[in-house]
């Protein structure tokens, strides 16, 4: 099985919280924090769709346990993936 | 008149009972007032739906979080934050009994993500997806 890239993290970011109309794509990049105000500014609300996109697409569960450990940013969400698929 | 863990009373109420809950999933029911000078809509708007499945979402919420802290009869509220993915296909008139699924999908953090399906004379008048928010305002970050 193929290994997921941060880049199709990156996507799947941006298409769920309809994040094309703020940002290129190329300006959001996949080691900067994706909540608080030096990073994307993410919330709650959008934790949990995250949460629900990344299963749909990969089949891998984030527990909210560790949500603020995979959440970090893009490349962290990659990293969790390529090692529960 | 049944009572519910949501702040919303008549004439904003847009639940009359609590049927069943299993497991993740509930049923509520809005019986809808025939046409009267109280009520004189002649049909029922569609975003009303969305508001019933919201209160439905919200005391399912209410309800589940109380048994997952062992029901020692702290109620805790929910507050609506978000609605998406919304589809309407029927019209609802005065006089009929909306019956509402909620069904709890994933909880994360505060937030709480539950399906929702309104069904008039076994016919699907509307879904949506519902976000909760634990707490409310000020509640758990």
């Amino acid at each position: 099985m193929s290994q997921v890239t941060a880049v199709e993290v990156r996507d799947l970011v941006m298409e769920t919280l309809n994040l094309h109309e703020e940002y290129e794509p190329e300006e959001v990049e996949v080691d900067a924090s994706l909540f608080g105000d030096d990073g994307l500014g993410l919330d709650s609300l959008d934790a949990l769709q995250l949460a629900v996109a990344v299963e749909e697409k990969w089949g891998v569960t984030i527990d909210e346990n560790i949500g603020e450990t995979v959440f970090a940013n893009i490349q962290t969400i990659a990293d969790h993936i390529n090692a529960n698929r | 008149m049944a009572t519910f863990p949501i702040p919303h009373r008549e004439p904003f109420l847009f639940l009359t009972r609590h049927d069943a809950t299993r497991g993740e999933e509930a049923l509520f029911a809005y019986e809808m007032p025939r046409h009267s000078d109280s009520f004189s809509l002649k049909m029922f708007p569609s975003l009303l739906m969305v508001e019933a499945m919201a209160q439905a979402a919200a005391a399912f919420h209410g309800v589940r979080m109380n048994e997952d802290d062992g029901g020692d009869g702290h109620v805790e509220t929910g507050v609506l934050a978000s609605v998406d993915k919304v589809r309407v296909s029927g019209r609802p008139k005065p006089g009929d009994t909306l019956t509402i699924k909620i069904k709890r999908r994933k909880t994360f953090g505060p937030m709480v993500l539950l399906d929702g399906e309104v069904w008039v004379s076994h016919r699907l008048a509307a879904t949506a997806e519902l976000y909760v928010r634990r707490g409310g305002p000020g509640g758990p970050e």
